[in-house]
C-alpha cells in the first residue's frame, strides 16, 4: 500500500538510512570492532596508565631506594668511624679546658687582662702605674696558619723598688698562665719601668 | 502488471545504470535456433552487458536456458527473434506459483561463491491473455512455477516469442514463497537465541537491520520478501544485547587486565614506598647520632688548632729572664748600667758605667768571649765620669750589644 506522503519524509529516510547504514556497518565489522576497542583499550591504559607507573615504580626502586641504600651503608661506615673516635678518649679534663680558656681567651677580654696583670704586680710587689692595651686589629693574620689566634698590645708603666724585684717580676709574667709576651723593656731611671707587653685570644 | 523489483535500493540504482547503458546498444540482433549442433552454437550471453557484482552473485539479467530450454532448442526450429536487451521486468508474485525446482543440489561454498541468479518468475503479459493461457504448473513440477517474459520496453507489442516454461535458471534459487516462514519463526529456529540472522525475513521494519532488508522493505509492495539463498542468510550476527554485551566485556575485560597490572605495580609502588620510608627513617636517626658525634668532632677540632696556636705562641714567647741571667752573668763587678732599650730585635745599647778604663776593658772583653749571649759587642764613646762631691766616679761607656739567637726564646729552666 502507498504510504502517506510526508513532507519531512526525505530527511527522516536519510537519517534513518544513515542510521541504518551505521547498525549495518557495525554489524558487519562487529568483531574487528570489538578486537580495535580491546587493543585500543589495553594500548591505551598500557601507555597512559601502566606504562607511567612503571616508570615511576623503577625510578623509585632505582634511584630514590638505590641511593638511600648508598647514603645509609655511607652513614654506617661513618657511624663506626666516629664510634671509634668518640671511644678514643683525648684525655682533656675539665680543668684543663678551664686552663686553657685562661691562658688563651676566646675573646678579646680587656678586664681579665687588666686583673691577671695587677694580680701578678700585686704579687711581687710591683706597681703599676698605667696600662694602656690597643688591640691590633692590623695584625689579625698575626699566625697565617690560624687566623683565629689574635694579638692585643699591652703598654704598662709600672715602678719598681730594686732590680731584684723587676727580675722576679718578669720572670712571673713570662711563667704566668695568660700568655703574656714581653716585646721591649725600657727603664730611664732606677725605679720607673716601661713593658710593651703582648698578649693573645683566640677567636674562631 | 504490477511492477516488482526486488532489488535493494543501491542494486537498483546500479542496475537502472546497467539497463541505460545497455539500451544505448543496439538492440536488435538475431537469434538463430537452427543452426550449428548446440555445441556450435553461439552463446547469446556473450552479448550481455557487463553485469555488476549483485548481478553476477545473484543474477538480474536474464537467465540461462534451463535444461527443458535447451532440450527445446535443439528441435529444429527456424525462426527470428528480435528482442531488446532482455531483463526481468515484472514478477508477479502469487502464492500459489510454485518456486521452480533449482536442479542438481550444490554444496554448501557452491551456494555461496557460486553464480546465482535471481529467481525470476512471471505470469503472462496482459498483452498475452488472448492467447491460448498456458496452463498452471502443477505443484509437483516445480520447472513449471514461473516464466520469463522478453518483452520490449519501447515496442508496443509484447514480445514475439514467449519461451516455453522452463526450469528457473538459477543455481540457488530460493524456498518456495508458500514455503517461507514468518521471520521471527526463523530467527527462533535457525539462528538460536544469541544470535539473529541477516536479514530477518518478514520481519518489522524497524527490526530490519540490514541493507538488504533496507531495500526490501523501502518496495513498494507491500509485503517482504527476500530472495537471499539460505547459505547466504546464514551469515550471523549477535543480537543488541549479545553486542552490548560483549562491548560490554570488552571494555570490562581489559580495564580489568590494565587495572590488574596497575594493582599489581602499585602494590610494589606501596612496599618500596614503604621502604624508603622505613629508610628515611633509618636515615634520621643515623643522622642525629652523627650530629652528635659530629659537635664533638668539631669541638675537638676546635680544641686542637687552638692547642695548636697556644703551642704556637708559646713557642714564639720572649723570655727576658734569660737576657737578664746572661746579662747579670756576664757583667763584671764594678760596671753598671745606668738605662735599658730593648726590644725583639736583640740589637740595642746598654749605657754603662765602670770603675776604671781597665774594668771597662775586662768587660768589653768578656762579653766578646760570651758568645752564648752577644754575637757583637761595641764601645762607643767612653769618658769619664765625675761629681763634684765625690770627684771622679767612673768611665762611661755605650755598649752596643747584638744578642745572639734565640736569647730572648730559650726559658730560664
Amino acid at each position: 500500500m502507498p504510504k502517506p506522503k510526508n513532507k519531512n519524509l526525505p530527511f527522516k529516510n536519510k537519517l534513518e538510512r544513515i542510521r541504518k547504514e551505521i547498525a549495518a556497518f557495525i554489524n558487519q565489522f562487529f568483531a574487528p570492532i570489538v578486537f580495535l576497542l580491546v587493543v585500543v583499550i589495553l594500548v591505551g591504559g598500557y601507555f597512559f596508565i601502566i606504562r607511567v607507573q612503571y616508570a615511576n615504580l623503577v625510578k623509585s626502586r632505582d634511584v630514590d631506594l638505590t641511593g638511600l641504600e648508598k647514603e645509609i651503608t655511607k652513614l654506617n661506615q661513618e657511624l663506626v668511624l666516629f664510634s671509634q673516635y668518640v671511644k678514643e678518649d683525648v684525655g682533656f679534663t675539665d680543668k684543663d679546658r678551664e686552663l686553657l680558656s685562661r691562658a688563651l681567651p676566646d675573646k678579646f677580654d680587656f678586664p681579665s687582662i687588666v686583673v691577671q696583670f695587677t694580680a701578678l704586680a700585686q704579687k711581687y710587689d710591683v706597681e703599676v702605674l698605667s696600662i694602656n692595651i690597643k688591640e691590633n686589629l692590623k695584625d689579625e693574620a698575626y699566625w697565617p696558619q690560624n687566623p683565629a689566634l689574635k694579638k692585643v698590645n699591652i703598654n704598662v708603666g709600672v715602678f719598681v723598688e730594686n732590680y731584684d724585684k723587676w727580675r722576679r717580676f718578669i720572670k712571673a709574667l713570662e711563667s704566668s698562665v695568660m700568655v703574656f709576651d714581653v716585646q721591649s723593656i725600657s727603664f730611664s731611671s732606677a725605679s720607673n719601668y716601661s713593658l710593651d707587653v703582648a698578649a693573645y685570644y683566640y677567636q674562631p | 502488471m504490477e511492477k516488482i523489483n526486488l532489488l535493494p535500493e543501491d542494486f537498483r540504482q546500479k542496475d537502472t545504470k546497467d539497463q541505460q547503458k545497455i539500451a544505448k546498444r543496439p538492440k536488435i540482433f538475431e537469434v538463430q535456433f537452427s543452426g550449428p549442433p548446440a555445441s556450435q552454437r553461439p552463446d547469446l550471453t556473450s552479448d550481455k552487458p557487463r553485469q555488476s557484482w549483485w548481478q553476477r552473485v545473484f543474477g538480474s539479467g536474464p537467465a540461462k536456458p534451463s535444461k527443458a530450454n535447451q532440450g527445446s532448442k535443439q528441435k529444429p526450429v527456424s525462426a527470428s527473434l528480435d528482442i531488446k536487451t532482455p531483463r526481468v521486468e515484472k514478477i508477479n508474485l502469487k502464492k500459489s506459483a510454485k518456486p521452480a525446482k533449482a536442479g542438481q543440489p550444490k554444496s554448501f561454498w557452491a551456494n555461496i561463491f557460486g553464480r546465482a541468479n535471481l529467481p525470476t518468475l512471471a505470469q503472462e503479459p496482459k498483452s498475452l491473455a488472448n492467447h491460448s493461457p498456458l496452463p498452471m504448473a502443477p505443484k509437483a513440477e516445480p520447472s513449471q512455477a514461473g516464466r520469463l517474459i522478453w518483452k520490449e520496453d519501447k515496442l508496443p507489442v509484447g514480445p514475439t516469442v514467449v519461451p516455453p516454461p522452463a526450469e528457473p535458471m538459477v543455481k540457488n534459487s530460493p524456498p518456495a514463497l508458500g514455503s517461507i516462514k514468518p521471520s521471527a519463526k526463523v530467527d527462533k529456529q535457525a539462528t538460536g537465541r544469541g544470535y539473529r540472522s541477516r536479514p530477518p525475513r518478514f520481519s518489522k521494519p524497524e527490526q530490519q537491520k540490514t541493507k538488504h532488508r533496507q531495500a526490501a522493505s523501502s518496495g513498494k509492495i507491500g509485503f517482504d520478501i527476500n530472495l537471499i539463498p539460505e547459505e547466504l542468510v546464514s551469515i550471523k550476527y549477535y543480537s543488541i544485547r549479545w553486542q552490548v554485551f560483549i562491548i560490554f566485556l570488552a571494555v570490562t575485560l581489559p580495564c580489568l587486565v590494565i587495572y590488574g597490572f596497575y594493582f599489581i605495580i602499585n602494590g610494589e609502588q606501596a612496599k618500596i614506598n614503604n621502604k624508603i620510608n622505613a629508610y628515611h627513617q633509618e636515615l634520621t636517626t643515623m643522622r642525629e647520632d652523627l650530629s652528635v658525634y659530629k659537635e664533638k668532632q668539631n669541638q675537638n677540632i676546635g680544641l686542637q688548632r687552638k692547642l695548636l696556636a697556644l703551642s704556637w705562641v708559646l713557642k714564639e714567647k720572649i723570655y727576658w729572664s734569660n737576657f737578664f741571667n746572661l746579662l747579670e752573668k756576664h757583667t763584671l763587678d764594678g760596671v753598671y748600667y745606668r738605662t735599658l732599650a730593648a726590644d725583639t730585635s736583640g740589637d740595642f745599647v746598654l749605657p754603662a758605667v765602670a770603675d776604671s778604663y781597665q774594668t771597662m776593658a775586662e768587660q768589653i772583653v768578656a762579653l766578646e768571649q760570651a758568645p752564648d749571649f752577644v754575637k757583637t759587642v761595641k764601645v762607643d764613646g767612653a769618658r769619664l765620669m765625675s761629681s763634684a762631691k765625690a770627684g771622679v766616679v767612673g768611665v762611661m761607656f755605650d755598649l752596643k750589644i747584638s744578642l745572639s739567637d734565640d736569647i730572648l726564646k730559650k726559658q730560664q729552666p
